[in-house]
């Protein structure tokens, strides 16, 4: 149970974002939702679309009925609840966390000494003199690491891509 | 879920990537140009646009997740352990006490405990009392307020023993809307625009519009109304409710909602009630009960409507039901003892204008409880 937790709990939370906007009741529904299903989990096949698809569904049934007490909350404004609703929007939503787990991975997986050089060169603007004192290295090895992220990048990355990984200060 | 969801979201992770074989390419393109939502979706993993997500996603603390998760599972464990052995010791008991009867039949009699209850003051019954709330805010205190009001819109609103009503031929736009506040210990009617009269009961709220459109009329509802909807074909009548909505052509129906377990009841006509659980359609002397297991049934007209006729109507209703409309009429807090429990169905009518005391002496007698009453507390004694 613990490894299919920790396998699908980012995902499911960033979906929950996606349809409410709040970090802490994402949680919260996360939560709920590997109760219901660890309480379940005879019934249900040990296969991983089956798993995704229960929990998927559990997480965006209760968002909706958030959504809609919200609505009923703030002084019956809106009975347009029809775009969250509508079932392509829910799918790219998953479609969208299932690919940022993905990103995620693809991220961590650079060598540790890479991501850091990175981030210091081009998101921190330290020169190579500046990042080979902070690490006690010399500018030759920063230099050969920054060579190495790169090629890394242009070898596995789509090039539309490599913004998103440049300007990501989070994942370093 | 579509069975191509996580396959599309692998095929963008190739993308990503630069891995498309030409075939996942093909695919890709064709799921692009299905909907334009999916090219916004390609385009939001571009440049830097998906920072945010990343961000919000490095937020999370998983380790931290699962304990809380692994605590709250054994908790409801535990709970659902004692439940489970709790039910079969009150099992036990009340088969011991059943056994002991039968040798014991002479010291057993059905002797009333005297009745002490404690009146400290007499609450009054419910009033005729309302507050009205205008587009503008204001608020208009309806018992004291016998004055015709004028709303934004030219629409005339009287106030007379009990009844509002509204004056407004337009159709064109829908109106502007107003809100009738009851409180607890108060009941009121009000005559819509179109005809309809509505009877509100304690603890009620209808928000409405000075005058409907010419497609529809819609009202929103909290609490529990008797609606005697005006005949209109050309324009369906909605009460919207919390969750759930109610479609009405031309009819006569009562709408319970204080709780989870509402209860919608038809005298005449036709209503449509649209809820999470589906769509319900009832026959005159049918109702609707939402709840674990929603469903329709034959309504007991009489109990269902026994608050409009002045009345309370009990039938195998359990002690809190019972204390809830009282607490809701009397406008009185109820305050339980510790490990209160009581398995009694309660069965019998009593006029809603009497004053509590007289409803308390009743309740005391059938259920052997004892009252305290001070102030609006009322109070049931431990025994």
């Amino acid at each position: 149970m613990e490894i299919l937790f920790q396998k699908y709990y980012h995902r499911l939370c960033h979906f929950a974002w996606q349809m409410i906007h709040d970090e802490q009741i994402s949680e919260d529904i996360v939560h709920d939702a590997f109760l219901i299903f660890w309480d379940n989990m005879d019934g249900i096949a040990d296969h991983e679309v089956v798993q995704k698809n229960f929990l998927y569904t559990t997480v965006r049934n209760a968002c909706l009925n958030l959504i809609r007490h919200e609505k009923v909350v703030n002084r019956y404004q809106s009975l347009a609840l029809n775009t969250e609703y509508e079932e392509v929007n829910v799918l790219n939503k998953i479609i969208k966390s299932e690919v940022m787990e993905e990103i995620h991975r693809i991220i961590s997986s650079m060598p540790l000494a890479c991501q850091r050089i990175f981030r210091m060169g081009y998101l921190e603007g330290l020169t190579n003199l500046e990042i080979a004192k902070e690490l006690s290295i010399s500018t030759n090895t920063v230099r050969t690491q920054k060579q190495r992220g790169l090629k890394i990048l242009k070898e596995n990355l789509n090039p539309e891509f490599y913004l998103l990984l440049l300007s990501c200060q989070a994942l370093f | 879920m579509k069975s191509n969801t996580y396959n599309i979201a692998d095929l963008i992770s190739k993308f990503l990537q630069n891995s498309l074989s030409i075939e996942e390419k093909e695919e890709l393109n064709k799921w692009i140009i299905e909907d334009e939502r999916n090219r916004e979706l390609i385009n939001s993993f571009k440049d830097n646009h998906a920072i945010h997500d990343l961000e919000v996603r490095k937020q999370i603390n998983s380790e931290f997740a699962w304990k809380r998760l692994k605590k709250d599972r054994k908790k409801i464990q535990r709970y659902r352990f004692i439940k489970k052995y709790a039910s079969v010791a009150a099992f036990m008991l009340i088969a011991l006490t059943l056994i002991l009867r039968q040798y014991d039949t002479n010291l057993y009699t059905k002797d009333p405990k005297a009745i002490q209850n404690i009146y400290l003051n007499d609450v009054d019954p419910g009033q005729i009392r309302a507050q009205l709330k205008l587009s503008s805010g204001e608020l208009i205190n309806l018992e004291t307020h016998n004055v015709d009001i004028k709303e934004q819109d030219g629409t005339q609103i009287s106030n007379k023993q009990g009844v509002l009503s509204y004056e407004n031929k337009r159709q064109n736009e829908s109106g502007i809307f107003n809100t009738l506040v009851i409180p607890k210990a108060g009941t009121y009617q009000i005559l819509l625009s179109d005809g309809t009269l509505v009877y509100l009961n304690s603890m009620s709220e209808l928000h409405f519009p000075t005058h409907f459109d010419k497609n529809q009329r819609t009202v929103f509802l909290k609490g529990e109304a008797y609606f005697k909807v005006a005949s209109d074909s050309k324009r369906p009548f909605y009460v919207q409710m919390e969750n759930k909505k109610i479609t009405v052509l031309g009819t006569e129906f009562n709408v319970n909602s204080y709780s989870k377990s509402s209860k919608t009841t038809l005298v005449e006509g036709s209503v449509k009630i649209t809820t999470q659980a589906g769509s319900y359609t009832l026959k005159p002397g049918q109702e609707l009960v939402e709840g674990k297991n929603t469903r329709i049934q034959k309504a007991d007209l009489s109990k269902n409507l026994a608050w409009k006729n002045g009345e309370f109507n009990f039938k195998s209703d359990n002690f809190r039901e019972v204390m809830d409309e009282i607490s809701r009429w009397y406008n009185v807090e109820v305050i339980y003892p510790v490990n209160f429990s009581e398995n009694k169905g309660f069965t019998g009518s009593i006029s809603r204008k009497v004053r509590l005391s007289e409803v308390l002496e009743i309740i005391s007698y059938v259920s052997n409880e004892n009252f305290k009453l001070e102030g609006n507390k009322l109070t049931i004694q431990q025994h």
